[in-house]
């Protein structure tokens, strides 16, 4: 950017903010039109902007800004009064204010032609300041003779995205910048040590200490002056929320929780635009038109609510309005008409299954079809933009009473969790968030386990065939890697809800990587997102799941596929004959009881060291992948670990019931003793008299179905 | 980098020269951030042949240009030695990969010869010229020249990766 000097950029960036601000005082302004501070900070605002632009010579804006300024004289000192024409009015002078700024900022002046639209704005300034003199401070009634201003706002202006000078430069709380300066001075302080002092001399540990702690600290100073509040994104809609809700006819009234959540700033960037979306699609089609609430017993006043908090290492943003909700019934019925799923799946999803419907690409690419179904716009955008920086995407919606929308994204980008894995020689890192189970093959079971359809390799993997990918192969490895004697890996990774094995040769340790970004003609190749140095020094390539998986013909063949899958795993509730998990949850007794599970229910089967069982009161708690997951242990099987101290693994399933209703449903551990085997049966049908606990034949033998799983109820509440 | 009692003037440049296969280059040594020796490369699947892999140089992932496979040369067997080099205000820094370094040379600007008119299109798309020194014909690198994304732009140098992806 070099047309515009550094004076002038810094004017920018503090100009572009305080507009920012200004628009939702003004917002604000309108709801509690008596503010006299609010207004002073306006008339502030405007009036800095005025000054500065006469000191460095945008005539232009000056006259424009004291036009502005004018007409917010006349308010302060009471001889206008707030009404919504005038709020339009001001929204629309600061759409010209910043208007000229982005001309300043991208030619370096302020644009010469005197545009009429100028004019017309001072002149609408004038209008409203001399209307509100002639009638005294009664508020406006009467109609401007030009349209009103509320009707010509220009959404396009207002959700341009955000002007590159704030996307650059970022401030900074001086004292931060000190302690970083301080760490610095430390760690060369460290270094001159370490230069001076040999391998063996006896301080060396101590100092390779203290360049540890350096480090970590100066680490996290860095990340903590990345963190920028959320509320700047959050800034930005009651403008947004004000202008959507009166072209739609609809009144909406918007509140915040947790602006001051800290968050990267790269991420922050990146979440910006799925929560316009999010909160366009709010507005348009969640909350209904006043009078339909009404008639609805609800209040007129819709309300949006934009939530955030850290939770477990990650940032949670929750847009959550109190609207019609989803009609899962009308979005069945329009997957099914556009080929999404078949009638028979439909017919056998839940509610919740149904939902993830709206993430499919296919269902928003059709405009009718969001109109009538009501929401869905570019959801997939949404879900692909959030997946992007390693963050998740979830819908609860209950019909009549709303819809939230949660983004899951972690603190920061620079540091994930990944699984180094070998293949061809070479060390990958997988992302350990696309990663949904491991499974080892032995040569043995190979043969078996792997089938031919074509010259497609599938893996049979509990009764579904899964579509493998070979790494070495699809990165032309082949040959160079070493023969294996023992078997193979399959990484099982699930990323935009398609699935498909990866097959590797080893895994190796998994890892707190940093990504390192790749140059262009790397990044063309199209398979790695980044590159990290490992621990032992060497560099491993950070490996693009989605892209290999696309690239290896697994997403479009998949997605039927996995469709298929989902409606499979939610049938056995319901369908009469299914698979079950069989284990044994007794620790002490002589008769060894079998239990089994749907196993449609069972996520994952974990091996969990005793030392991370938390408890709180008595219960047995487990934190998993940043959720705290309550743990269920019937069979006491942890206090008689403990008392044999035999082994200190303790076998958990990692449970979730089928939900009906719009809440996710709960997760939850259940430890069990030892896990048997996996098998077909039949649900029979519950006869209380002759058992209370339901049964199914499994192996020709009576099994006892655990009794949350057993109907399709709610899993109970174990917390 | 400076060097002390060399004069700055406008007419002469000190080069630093480097060995590829067994012929002369030079590059301005004001170009050059710094020379790894012994670095272990990092071979990256698909990429194209004249990329020799990458290398960690300072919390940064450096592609480097291998100089051989640019110039149509065998692989070298065993380590070389990489040349951090600054690309154009536009791209980030490279690393370039070459047999070995001698040393500075100073030449005069005035004594550069220009490119045959009989060089092939490759080579005469990465030397900006030659000149003549003790050791023998000195050919001058333009570091800008060598960048990965402006030889790719070039597609003179085939990928290799392309048939590759192909399976």
């Amino acid at each position: 950017m070099g047309v515009v000097d550094e004076l002038t950029k810094e004017f920018l960036a503090e100009s572009l903010e305080g507009l920012d601000r200004m628009d939702q005082c003004l917002t604000d302004l309108e709801q509690r039109p008596n503010d006299k501070d609010l207004l002073a900070e306006i008339f502030r605002s405007v009036h800095t902007i005025k000054g500065t632009t006469g000191f460095l010579g945008f005539v232009r804006l000056e006259r424009l800004a004291h036009a502005g300024e004018t007409l917010l004289g006349s308010l302060r000192d009471g001889r206008l009064t707030v009404n919504a024409e005038l709020v339009g009015g001001l929204l629309k002078l600061m759409d010209g204010l910043r208007e000229i700024l982005r001309l300043i900022e991208l030619t370096g002046k302020e644009g010469t032609r005197a545009t009429d639209e100028d004019t017309e704005l001072i002149e609408l300034m004038h209008h409203l300041n001399a209307n509100g003199e002639l009638e005294g401070g009664e508020p406006l009634e009467r109609p401007v003779h030009r349209e009103p201003a509320r009707g010509d706002y220009k959404p396009a202006v207002t959700l341009a995205p955000a002007p590159a000078a704030n996307e650059k430069t970022l401030r900074i709380d001086v004292d931060v910048l000190n302690r970083m300066m301080n760490l610095v001075g430390e760690l060369v302080l460290t270094r001159n040590q370490i230069l001076q002092s040999h391998v063996d001399s006896t301080t060396f540990q101590l100092l390779a200490r203290r360049l540890n702690s350096v480090t970590t600290d100066l680490r996290e100073t860095v990340m903590q002056a990345r963190m920028q509040p959320v509320g700047h994104v959050f800034g930005k809609f009651p403008r947004m929320v004000r202008d959507l809700a009166l072209s739609c006819g609809k009144s909406v009234r918007v509140e915040f929780s947790g602006q001051e959540t800290g968050l990267d700033k790269s991420l922050l960037e990146a979440i910006k635009d799925p929560l316009t979306h999010a909160v366009r699609n709010a507005i348009d089609h969640g909350i209904e038109e006043p009078r339909k609430r009404a008639l609805n017993g609800k209040a007129v006043e819709g309300l949006l609510s934009l939530r955030a908090y850290q939770h477990n290492g990650s940032v949670v943003i929750e847009v959550e309005d109190d609207g019609g909700g989803i009609p899962t019934a009308r979005v069945l019925q329009k997957a099914v008409e556009r080929g999404l799923v078949t009638p028979e799946q439909a017919e056998a999803m839940t509610e919740r299954e149904a939902l993830q419907l709206i993430f499919q690409p296919g269902f928003s690419t059709a405009a009718k079809l969001t109109h009538i179904s009501g929401r869905g716009v570019g959801m997939d955008v949404v879900r692909a933009n959030v997946e992007k920086v390693g963050g998740t995407v979830e819908v609860e919606s209950k019909e009549g009473h709303g819809t939230l929308l949660r983004l899951r994204v972690p603190l920061t980008l620079a540091i994930v969790r990944a699984l180094v894995v070998s293949s061809g020689g070479q060390g990958f890192c997988l992302p350990q968030g696309a990663l949904a189970e491991l499974v080892y093959v032995p040569w043995r079971e190979a043969p078996t386990k792997v089938e031919w359809i074509g010259s497609a390799e599938l893996f049979r993997l509990r009764d579904q065939l899964l579509p493998m990918v070979r790494l070495s192969r699809m990165l032309g490895l082949e040959g160079e890697g070493i023969q294996l004697e023992h078997g193979f890996y399959l990484v099982v990774l699930d990323v935009e809800g398609c699935r498909y094995g990866l097959v590797v040769d080893d895994l190796m340790t998994p890892e707190e990587i940093v990504v390192k970004p790749l140059s262009p003609v790397l990044r063309d190749i199209g398979l790695f997102t980044g590159a990290t140095v490992l621990g032992s020094g060497s560099l491993a390539m950070i490996l693009d799941v989605a892209a290999v998986g696309e690239r290896a013909g697994v997403r479009a063949a998949a997605r039927e596929e996995t469709v298929a899958a989902v409606a499979s795993e939610s049938r056995p509730v319901a369908a009469a004959s299914s698979s079950f998990l069989i284990f044994e949850e007794q620790w002490s007794g002589e008769r060894r009881q079998l239990r089994a599970l749907p196993l449609s229910a069972v996520v994952r089967i974990e091996s969990v060291a005793l030392k991370d069982v938390e408890y709180a009161g008595n219960r047995p708690l487990l934190q998993y992948r940043g959720d705290l997951l309550p743990l269920e242990d019937r069979g006491e099987v942890l206090a008689g670990l403990a008392a044999t101290k035999s082994e200190d693994t303790a076998t958990v399933l990692i449970c979730q019931a089928p939900s009906v209703g719009g809440r996710t449903p709960r997760r939850m551990g259940m430890v069990v003793r030892r896990v048997v085997e996996v098998a077909g049966g039949d649900l029979l049908q519950s006869d209380t008299e002759i058992c209370s606990e339901r049964l199914a034949m499994v192996n020709e033998r009576l099994t006892v179905v655990h009794e949350a799983f057993a109907s399709g109820e709610r899993l109970r509440d174990v917390a | 980098m400076k060097i002390v009692g060399i004069s700055e003037a406008e007419d002469v440049v000190s080069m630093c020269s480097l060995i590829s296969g067994n012929r002369l280059f030079g590059i301005d040594t004001c170009m050059i951030r710094e020379v790894l020796g012994n670095a272990a490369m990092n071979r990256v699947p698909l990429a194209p042949a004249y990329i020799g892999g990458v290398i960690a140089y300072r919390g940064e992932v450096l592609t480097a240009v291998s100089l051989r496979a640019l110039l149509g040369q065998p692989t070298m067997d065993g380590k070389g030695c990489v040349l951090v080099l600054d690309g154009d205000a536009t791209e980030e820094r490279f690393g370039l990969i070459v047999d070995s370094v001698g040393g500075v040379v100073i030449v005069e600007r005035a004594a550069r010869s220009a490119n045959p008119i009989t060089l092939d299109d490759a080579s005469r798309a990465l030397f900006s010229g030659s000149f003549g020194t003790a050791d023998g014909l000195l050919v001058q690198l333009d570091p800008e020249r060598l960048q990965p994304s402006r030889i790719a732009e070039m597609g003179l140098f085939r990928p290799e990766g392309e048939s590759r992806c192909a399976l």
